[in-house]
């Protein structure tokens, strides 16, 4: 299997080179950036994503059904045609997306990401930040579940950003995490000088009351953020299976969701599904395409739970 | 003394192997457990932190059959015990996704006896391991387990072989979990009839004849409706040589199994609550304080010190509970938590000049507001004092009394201790008059010191106990004062620091966490608010109690209210005395004490705040500014200046 990243960036959707008949598959547009992202597309080429957190499903436009038959759902669109929209989709409907693309015989997967200028803050000079409302909870992802009970969950990393409850409630709620070998990675460099700070101030608790192994990948780079998780999963006995929980940087989410797909046997996801606040960020910075290929060469047979049924 | 402080910062006991042998100190209503010879299954329920997990890890085979353990009786086979966490993530996986609830059931009985036989095996592993009489490694490869064969075609009869076996199909059903739509579902062992099969072929061996497994499954409380029902149905049917029992947070609330029946305490389980054991054994402070001390003998690398192994031996408990040996025990606690009385901490605040102005300015205040003709001077002759000076403010902004009449009180309690300030004044405003004193001077007030104090605030939880103690030697150690015994200052600081890192916890309760993070916040600067009124009438509420309104609690406040009492953030209490006399006030609840030191308020149980079903809705769920309302309300004498600085001010 190799995976390869290409990027660029540019202020504007015009330096993306998007293609011109471009399907573009996106979340709800809750700030500046995700409206504008969303605009690179004309109106009649977009379609909006949404999985049910209740239900395991995944919605595109009015078509429902459980989020397993993701494929299908999408099999509709061409893939080379098709861009997904990371800065207004949530991590659940990118994996979604990205695996059943994968399964749909995609060689190339296009993605956009528009960093903000700033994101909101839970008051005027408050240290912590307002971007997700409370939510119920880490709930599974079909195509990506893990028995965290299990002995053969030997590792997990987690991708950390501004909210430290995330990881709280994580090990608070699945305490077997703590027997595991764990990795908690911050984006650095992040976005901004000085914002890697943000994210690692109020991680402190955690990493001084738990064994947690700290790393760092660039907060705007999925193919480094792939790397780390490449050498955790170098790491792995045979039969052993590692989780990700992608609670940082949405760079690292991409990441996080073409590992999954492209190592089904060998990866999971724990995610706790935020509601997204309205207006979570203003302005709009870098802006960037990534696209990743996937080379399956003789390894296909490997990746097989992610065929169609 | 060198301390390994890592060893201290374990605080719960997922941070400790499976295996705790000699790291579990034997709790004083060990005896009444009675879970190795147990008939029947049993429900335990225990408020988070109060030793819940560690002591399942003590009952579970990875530490009856410990290596560690030098000699293990051969009854010890009797109750082998396996204690199951489940992750709820993954268990809520096996729900919707085109499968009708019907099916996933007869999957998730699959899985569970798919954990629990490989479980067993491993657990046959360990005792071969073990000193356990009668059963080595010899024998351990000689045994046959030939039933597995009746329910998979291809199982093999070694235990090691059919324990890989086993643990391959545990991979080959997560994968296919995960690929519902893409792949099919392996074939899986029925739950009850397979492991009663493996038991039974264990059970051919001499050794093992008693075999006897005690499933105890933690967490029950978040599996999915299903699910429950699933596992009420194997505790329902429970009997040797295969119990299943239940560990919780809370008291049973579905009992519903998956055929017709249901499940009662009275014939299907024994409830164990293990708080209320801890409390009627009267033992708590002695017991909490064996186990800081236990602990710091083992960070101190004295891993065979006396006092541990008095509190790792069972044999010795009823020597625990002789009053000479908990008198000790609590001397030592007290030699290194030291209090201060309030009379010595009013003499001590007076010496300090902010404070001796603070209480100038306030009686001051009070006077002029007053339009008294009286003087600060007169109240502060020589000779007055000290506990009746510091609520001098607060009786003096009190309508109901005149500064003349509480001048002359005063005088009359210095001159022969007698009058008001004696029999009702000091002993009821003391305490409430010195937290608002300390109060805007920082986080260091000393009455939140002591080890009587400490086991206040902890109220009941040994987690909570042991935060306070470590924050202790955390905060001595940085202050370069790191031996007992601890000064107030040190204890105070420390209670600050651990009670803002629990209130910060909040967060990650569950479903309702930042709803339960924003109530107790609102409920503790409400408090707060009323403690600052310049007349604070009603001192130290730290309580509350719903006795009016137009309407019932509706469910969601009452899913609320439950949330946190789970979590332990409300206390329910017996009804205390109700300031208006009508109403029906059924309970009171507490905002647990250890939120005190965060908030500045008492950690004392004294006096409720009434409030109406309508507050309470918009304690819990109302926006800002809606509460700000409410707060400004109910802290209505408070004046604009003081509210701005609370924060209520509109």
């Amino acid at each position: 299997m190799k995976v390869n990243f290409f990027s660029v960036s540019g202020k504007s959707a015009a330096d993306l080179q998007l293609p011109e008949d471009m399907v573009l598959l996106h979340g709800e547009e809750l700030d500046e950036r995700g409206e504008s992202a969303c605009r690179s597309a004309p109106e009649n080429a977009r379609f909006q994503l949404g999985f049910g957190v209740d239900d395991m499903s995944l919605t595109v436009g009015t078509r429902k059904t459980s989020s397993d038959s993701a494929a299908e759902l999408l099999s509709v669109y061409d893939w080379r045609k098709v861009v997904l929209e990371a800065t207004t989709l949530g991590f659940a409907e990118l994996f979604c997306a990205v695996n059943a693309l994968l399964a749909s015989g995609a060689t190339s997967i296009n993605i956009i990401y528009v960093e903000p200028a700033e994101y909101t803050r839970d008051g005027r000079g408050a240290d912590v930040f307002a971007l997700s409302e409370p939510t119920r909870g880490y709930v599974a992802i079909p195509n990506a579940i893990v028995d965290l009970a299990s002995e053969e969950v030997e590792a997990g990393v987690f991708f950390l950003g501004f909210e430290p409850e995330r990881l709280d409630r994580a090990l608070e709620e699945y305490q077997m995490i703590a027997s595991k070998y764990v990795k908690v990675v911050f984006g650095i460099p992040a976005y901004h000088p000085g914002w890697e700070l943000d994210a690692i101030i109020p991680h402190l608790t955690a990493l001084e009351s738990h064994k947690l192994q700290p790393d760092y990948c660039s907060a705007n780079d999925p193919e480094a953020a792939f790397e780390c998780l490449e050498r955790t999963r170098e790491t792995l006995g045979t039969d052993k299976r590692m989780f990700v929980a992608p609670i940082g940087p949405k760079p690292c989410g991409i990441a996080s969701a073409i590992f999954a797909s492209v190592y089904p046997e060998q990866v999971g996801l724990l995610f706790d599904h935020p509601r997204r606040k309205k207006k979570r960020s203003s302005g709009m910075d870098l802006w960037h395409r990534f696209t990743v290929t996937v080379d399956r060469g003789d390894e296909s047979a490997a990746a097989t739970p992610a065929a169609i049924a | 003394m060198h301390i390994d402080a890592s060893m201290l910062a374990r605080t719960r006991a997922e941070e400790h192997s499976a295996d705790v042998w000699g790291e579990f100190f034997i709790p004083p209503y060990f005896d009444r457990l009675a879970l190795t010879s147990a008939t029947r299954s049993v429900y335990i329920t225990g408020k988070r932190g109060c030793g819940k997990t560690m002591l399942l890890k003590y009952f579970d085979y990875h530490t009856a059959f410990s290596k560690r353990r030098k000699e293990i009786p051969s009854d010890a086979i009797s109750h082998v015990g396996i204690y199951w966490r489940v992750d709820t993530q993954f268990c809520s996986s096996l729900k919707h996704r085109g499968i009708e609830d019907n099916e996933w059931s007869v999957v998730f009985e699959s899985y569970f006896g798919l954990v629990i036989a490989t479980e067993l095996l491993h657990a046959v592993e360990t005792i071969a391991e073990s000193a356990f009489p009668g059963f080595n490694r010899e024998d351990l490869v000689a045994l046959s387990l030939p039933s597995a064969a009746d329910y998979l075609a291809e199982a093999p009869t070694g235990v090691r072989e059919l324990t890989k076996y086993l643990e391959s199909l545990r991979r080959r059903f997560t994968t296919w979990v995960s690929n519902v739509k893409a792949m099919d579902c392996p074939i899986l062992p029925p739950g009850r009839e397979f492991i009663l099969s493996l038991i039974a072929d264990l059970q051919a061996n001499v050794a093992l004849s008693a075999l006897a497994v005690f499933v105890y499954v933690d967490e029950v409380e978040n599996l999915v409706p299903y699910q429950r029902h699933v596992l009420n149905s194997f505790l329902k049917h429970s009997q040797r040589p295969l119990i299943v029992s239940f560990t919780s947070k809370e008291h049973p609330s579905d009992n519903d199994t998956s055929g017709a029946e249901s499940i009662n305490a009275t014939h299907d389980y024994r409830l164990v609550d293990l708080d209320y054991l801890l409390t009627l054994s009267e033992a708590a402070m002695t017991f909490f304080a064996e186990v800081f001390l236990g602990n710091l003998d083992i960070a101190a690398g004295r891993t065979e010190s006396e006092r541990l192994e008095v509190v790792r031996l069972h044999a010795r408990l009823a020597e625990r509970q002789t009053p000479a040996y908990q008198k000790e025990v609590l001397a030592d606690m007290r030699m290194r938590f030291p209090n201060m009385a309030d009379k010595q901490i009013a003499i001590h605040a007076l010496q300090q000049v902010p404070l001796r102005k603070n209480i100038h300015d306030r009686i001051s205040k009070a006077l002029k507001d007053r339009r008294s003709s009286l003087t600060v001077d007169d109240f502060l002759f020589e000779g007055v004092p000290a506990e009746a000076v510091v609520t001098l403010p607060s009786l003096l902004n009190r309508e109901t009394l005149h500064p003349d009449k509480v001048l002359a009180e005063l005088k009359c309690f210095a001159a022969d201790q007698k009058g008001l300030f004696s029999s009702s004044w000091v002993h009821n405003n003391l305490f409430g008059a010195l937290l608002e004193l300390y109060r805007p001077f920082g986080r260091e007030c000393p009455l939140y010191s002591g080890f009587e104090t400490l086991c206040t605030m902890s109220n009941n939880n040994l987690r909570n106990f042991l935060i306070l103690c470590y924050k202790t030697l955390e905060v001595a150690e940085l202050r370069d004062q790191p031996d007992a015994p601890y000064s107030v200052s040190v204890q105070c600081r420390a209670a600050y620091d651990a009670s803002e890192q629990l209130f910060k916890e909040i967060r990650t309760f569950g479903r309702f966490g930042e709803p339960l993070r924003m109530f107790v916040l609102r409920l503790g600067n409400i408090f707060r608010a009323l403690q600052a009124s310049p007349p604070m009438s009603e001192p130290e509420q730290n309580q509350f109690t719903i006795n009016s309104g137009g309407r019932s609690l509706n469910e969601a406040e009452l899913d609320f209210i439950a949330e946190a009492l789970r979590y332990g953030i409300l206390v329910e209490q017996l009804e205390t005395k109700s300031k208006s006399g009508v109403g029906q006030d059924i309970v009171d609840y507490q905002l647990n004490p250890i939120y005190a030191p965060y908030f500045q308020i008492s950690y004392r149980r004294k006096r409720k705040l009434e409030i109406s079903v309508e507050q309470f809705h918009t304690l819990v769920m109302g926006n800002e500014n809606e509460y700000k309302e409410l707060a400004r309300g109910l802290a209505r004498q408070l004046s604009d200046a003081d509210a701005q600085q609370l924060g209520l001010q509109l």
